[in-house]
């Protein structure tokens, strides 16, 4: 089982070297940066108006947070969705086309309080 | 498959209906709460009145309706427990009578929650929809709790249970105090849960079921890395469930929390997440501690014992009232722990005593903070022990009700706070805990200094200021939480047969 | 012997995917440049030969090594360094589970036309490739630089934004075909039973989230060049850049790839029987040969009668024969084939390598198609606006999908 997985290694591996080389080829072949002013960060020539490391807007950690919640259970829909087809085989279709309508009704729900309480309302 | 489409639903909805009737009660008030037109109750409704001294919000419905799921579901409990003479095993859930007892005192507890909610959530201008919505979920997830015969289950009626609570408690934003023990609760609590989940892992190692019914002393139970797992995963459950309750060397959140939290909240949290935390701890321990040796018995015993003292001690120092309630309510949590001390050995006995020992202290904490609810003016809770000087002239049932309360608290007759330890302590000597009861005794000694101190307050501290003490009209709602939990705490305790029958009905083990 | 053939596929499938974002730039060039009508860049030349653009390409690989490396001084130094290698990983990582063809069956060896046939299938593709977000958060917030951290933001949240409603527009498809691994689906699809017609909704949600989750027009706020210069790569230089570069071209080869397996048939084509041909394939190359020999000759000539001498009056006039005369060459090579073929009985091994090589075809093809298309969309529709897209994704594609998930599920209980 764990087996199959083992071309995926090989697969990681090769990915990861393509990078470092790549990588590493352009820092020895490229020519070194004589000029102190080009390591400024790039602001158009200008000194940085404003540090980037602050606070930013709120509303990215909210997407954050309810991509999470989505996402787990996206995750939890598909085993579900997976098999349907053979729980309608065992005669059971009614059954968990039922239950997948809960979850999905439970899904709905908090889909709806977050649009309705702004969460995700961009000015 | 073939049991699945056996399987009768409609009975296991209608022994499920508390749980399904505060789901469904809260997801419709969550739906509710979002289309609420603005202008929906009469003017005569909504205008100040001598009983509410702040406009009735239009939510105002929400909440009442939320009381109203919440009733139902208590009856609901009650016709099963009528109903319920033995055990009914279905998957994940069980429902007998211990769970049922557990769920009418944890939605009693809410009931209450929300009733004091009325006004309060006025006052304080909170969001009277979600309050709601919390509360109703919240419950639900504590009946996951104490009627599972799944760990996994347990844990995630646990989760649901705290983040409720965590939001609860950091509610009102406007309150900096509410906010920190919002996040100080939150931060804490994740750890918690943590340790709790490493527990129930290590459980799973060591029985190889997550079924509390699985956990027998069969030969899987007998090899020396299943009792080190079984060791180790109590310490980690121990840790866990006793930052929930808040023992000793993990209670330190408790007085931020209770202190910052809006004062419904707090009543609340004393009350029902308290025990649904000790149910499932005691269902738990129930099954683990006779297969383990007996250090287990003697964690929790010091644990129990460490909680009183630090609790009672640490209580004699509070100049708020919020801070003493809740370092008194370290303390009781250091009594209810020794009932499970008792369980070890009888089980039945331990169980009666935790039962009883959990209802009385939830009437009368609800009690004790309703009233120091109620004397909150417009807008600002009164906290310090020293605003109640005068109170028992300028209102003197409100001012014997407290005392009712406190002296309840302080284990002193012919309160209902007086029996319950009583049946602890004798349960306690008859399983041969003679040490403990002594500790007990003496904790409870010291505890009688620091209750006594706003009795002493309200009636013989002169007034120093005569600043016109107004407004103490948040509503019916909250008179009636404080009249009828008076009433239970004097009743039960001066006639604690009846109760004391049904309670020893209820543990049929 | 395992390790070698892992190697060996992992190696090829690798480069073939490399090798397809070259192609993918010039077309992009080149494609962009005809609908705007003009001319794209034709200028980089190897001894006077153009390729019409192609050299661009190879003047720009030297070009890129040969930078100043530049790490800005306020950089986080490592997570700088590291996140474009991320991106390039999760790139060519994606295509671990995806299969070229149906398991190739030799002589009792059976191998698989993938790096790994999981069982877990799609859902491997959808976890690796939601680590992508990592590279652009990682890069952009490293660099230090406000360009770079509003780009960032914006890229992270527009992207698992659409990673639900990939996610939920997939479990559509699932629900249909009751298996998650890629080769089942693909087989499933025989003729013109393709999922983009049975499953339209969870069709072109897929292809929409998969232009989001790309950061490609119309969804390209992330870069804005209009507003945040280039967004979350505006500190990145040199090959760290080029990394960045190809992550996204390669996502967008894998995205086409993907599409065009679960929802466009794969390798099956109305009219292909490949079982037939894996059984005689004389038959099939002496009836395709000739066809393909009459088509690249044709070519080949229509390319050679556009030869004029002194047209450009350098080495681009012979561009054409330089073209021309391979192909027909090549069609004539293939008739003599053909009757070099005729009556001989050929080894076993040409039927199933054949099959192989002709499903490959397929699925490129299929491949390219939604290349060119996602090349087609980006020049021609205008970038949203960030709330319109926020709103397209979660007010709109979120309901929409679980709507198709009811639909499709009451539908296989009620009526199917």
């Amino acid at each position: 089982m764990l087996s199959s997985y083992f071309p995926i290694a090989v697969l990681f591996i090769f990915a990861l070297i393509l990078g470092g080389v790549f990588v590493g080829l352009s820092a020895w072949i490229g020519r070194r940066p004589y000029n102190k002013v080009r390591l400024e960060p790039y602001e158009c020539g200008l000194e940085p108006a404003d540090s980037p490391r602050k606070r930013f807007s709120v509303k990215f950690f909210m997407v954050a947070m309810v991509f999470l919640l989505f996402d787990v259970e996206v995750t939890l829909l598909f085993p579900w969705a997976t098999l349907f087809k053979q729980f309608i085989a065992s005669g059971l279709g009614v059954f968990i086309f039922i239950e997948g309508l809960l979850f999905i009704a439970v899904l709905v729900i908090g889909w709806l309080y977050v649009v309705r309480k702004g969460a995700l309302k961009w000015e | 498959m073939e049991s699945l489409l056996n399987t009768d639903w409609l009975a296991l909805a209608y022994n499920e209906l508390p749980l399904l009737l505060l789901i469904v009660g809260g997801t419709l008030v969550l739906l509710a709460d979002l289309w609420w037109p603005q202008h929906i109750l009469p003017r005569w409704a909504r205008r100040k009145s001598a009983t509410v001294d702040v406009h009735v919000p239009d939510r105002t419905p929400l909440l009442l309706f939320g009381m109203l799921a919440a009733l139902v579901a208590f009856i609901a409990c009650w016709r099963l427990w009528v109903q319920h003479e033995m055990p009914n095993q279905m998957g994940m859930l069980v429902i007998d009578r211990f769970s049922l007892v557990g769920g009418m005192m944890i939605i009693g507890s809410t009931i209450a929650g929300l009733a004091l909610g009325w006004g309060y959530l006025f006052q304080h201008k909170l969001p009277i929809g979600e309050y709601t919505v919390l509360m109703l979920f919240a419950t639900a997830g504590a009946w996951c709790m104490i009627s599972s015969a799944n760990l996994l289950l347990a844990f995630v009626g646990i989760e649901i249970l705290s983040i409720s609570a965590y939001v609860l408690a950091g509610m009102d934003t406007k309150n900096r105090l509410s906010v920190e023990s919002g996040l100080k609760y939150f931060l804490l609590g994740a750890v918690a849960s943590a340790f709790l989940l490493f527990g129930i892992a290590f459980f799973y190692g060591a029985t190889g079921t997550l079924s509390l019914v699985g956990f027998t002393n069969d030969g899987i139970m007998q090899a020396p890395t299943s009792q080190f797992y079984l060791i180790l995963g109590t310490a980690f459950f121990l840790v866990g469930i006793g930052f929930k309750v808040a023992l000793a060397p993990f209670h330190t959140w408790t007085p931020d929390v209770y202190e910052g939290a809006p004062i419904p909240v707090t009543a609340w949290f004393a009350s029902a997440v308290k025990a649904a935390a000790f149910l499932l701890f005691a269902r738990v321990m129930l099954v683990v501690l006779p297969l383990m040796p007996a250090l287990g018995t003697q964690l929790i015993a010091g644990l129990a014992i460490a909680t009183m003292f630090i609790g009672n001690m640490a209580a004699l120092w509070q100049d708020n009232i919020k801070r003493l309630l809740a370092y008194s309510s370290i303390a009781h949590a250091g009594y209810a722990a020794l009932a499970l001390v008792t369980m070890a050995t009888i089980p039945e006995a331990g169980i009666t005593s935790l039962l009883w020992y959990l209802m009385s202290y939830s009437v009368m904490t609800i009690g004790a903070f309703a009233v120091v609810q109620l004397l909150g003016r417009d807008g600002e809770e009164l906290t310090s022990v020293g605003a109640l000087a005068g109170l028992g002239e300028r209102h003197p049932w409100l001012a014997a009700c407290l005392s009712i309360f406190l002296l309840s608290l302080a284990g002193l007759p012919p309160t209902v706070g007086f029996m319950a330890k009583y049946y602890l302590l004798a349960n306690l000597v008859a399983a041969g805990h003679w040490g403990l009861t002594i500790a007990a005794i003496i904790s409870s000694l010291i505890s009688v200094g620091y209750y006594s101190y706003p009795i002493v307050v309200m009636y013989f501290r002169p007034v120093a200021n005569q600043t016109p003490h107004n407004s103490m009209n948040v509503g019916v709602p909250i008179r009636l939480v404080i009249f009828f939990a008076a009433l239970a705490v004097l009743v039960a305790g001066i006639f604690p047969d009846r109760l004391m029958s049904f309670i020893q009905n209820s543990v049929l083990l | 012997m395992e390790l070698i053939i892992a190697a060996i596929k992992a190696i090829v499938i690798v480069a073939l995917i490399l090798q397809l974002i070259p192609v993918l730039i010039w077309f992009e060039r080149k494609g962009s440049a005809y609908i705007q009508d003009r001319r794209g860049p034709n200028r980089a030349q190897i001894l006077g030969i153009r390729l019409g653009g192609m050299i661009h390409n190879l003047a720009d690989v030297v070009k890129l090594f040969c930078k100043q490396d530049i790490i800005p001084t306020k950089a986080s130094r490592i997570i700088y360094v590291v996140a474009p290698m991320i991106a390039i990983f999760v790139a060519s990582a994606t295509v671990g589970v995806v299969p070229f063809a149906e398991p190739l069956h030799l002589g009792g060896l059976t191998i698989p036309m993938q790096v790994a046939d999981l069982n877990i299938g799609i859902l491997y593709i959808l976890g690796i490739g939601s680590l992508g977000v990592y590279g652009v958060m990682l890069g952009g917030w490293s660099s230090n630089n406000s360009y770079s951290l509003l780009g960032t933001l914006r890229a992270s949240a527009q992207m698992v934004s659409y990673e639900i409603a990939m996610g939920l527009a997939l479990i559509g498809l699932f629900l249909v075909t009751g298996t998650v691994r890629i080769t089942e689906i693909v087989s499933q699809q025989t003729g013109f039973h393709w999922y983009a017609f049975t499953q339209p909704i969870a069709f072109v949600l897929f292809l929409t989230s998969l232009f989001a989750e790309t950061n490609r027009n119309p969804f390209d706020l992330a870069e804005g060049e209009s507003e945040l210069v280039a967004g979350f790569h505006t500190e990145y230089s040199s090959m760290k850049f080029a990394l960045f570069f190809m992550a996204e071209y390669a996502h967008i080869a894998v995205g086409s790839l993907i599409v065009s397996l679960l929802f466009f048939g794969g390798w099956n084509l109305p009219g292909l029987d490949f079982d037939w041909i894996r059984v005689y394939p004389e038959a099939a190359l002496s009836m395709g040969l000739p066809a393909l020999a009459v088509g690249a000759i044709a070519f080949g000539l229509f390319l050679c009668s556009k030869f004029r001498r002194h047209k450009y009056n350098d080495a681009r006039d012979y561009e054409v024969l330089i073209f021309g005369v391979p192909h027909v060459l090549i069609g004539f090579l293939m008739i003599g084939a053909t009757l070099l073929l005729h009556g001989t009985t050929l080894p076993t091994w040409v039927g199933p390598v054949l099959v192989a090589a002709l499903q490959m075809g397929v699925v490129l093809a299929k491949t390219l198609f939604f290349c060119a298309f996602f090349i087609w969309v980006r020049w021609t529709l205008p970038r949203f606006r960030y709330d319109q897209l926020m709103d397209l994704g979660w007010k709109g594609m979120i309901p929409v999908a679980l709507f198709n998930i009811v639909i499709t599920s009451a539908w296989l209980v009620f009526v199917h």
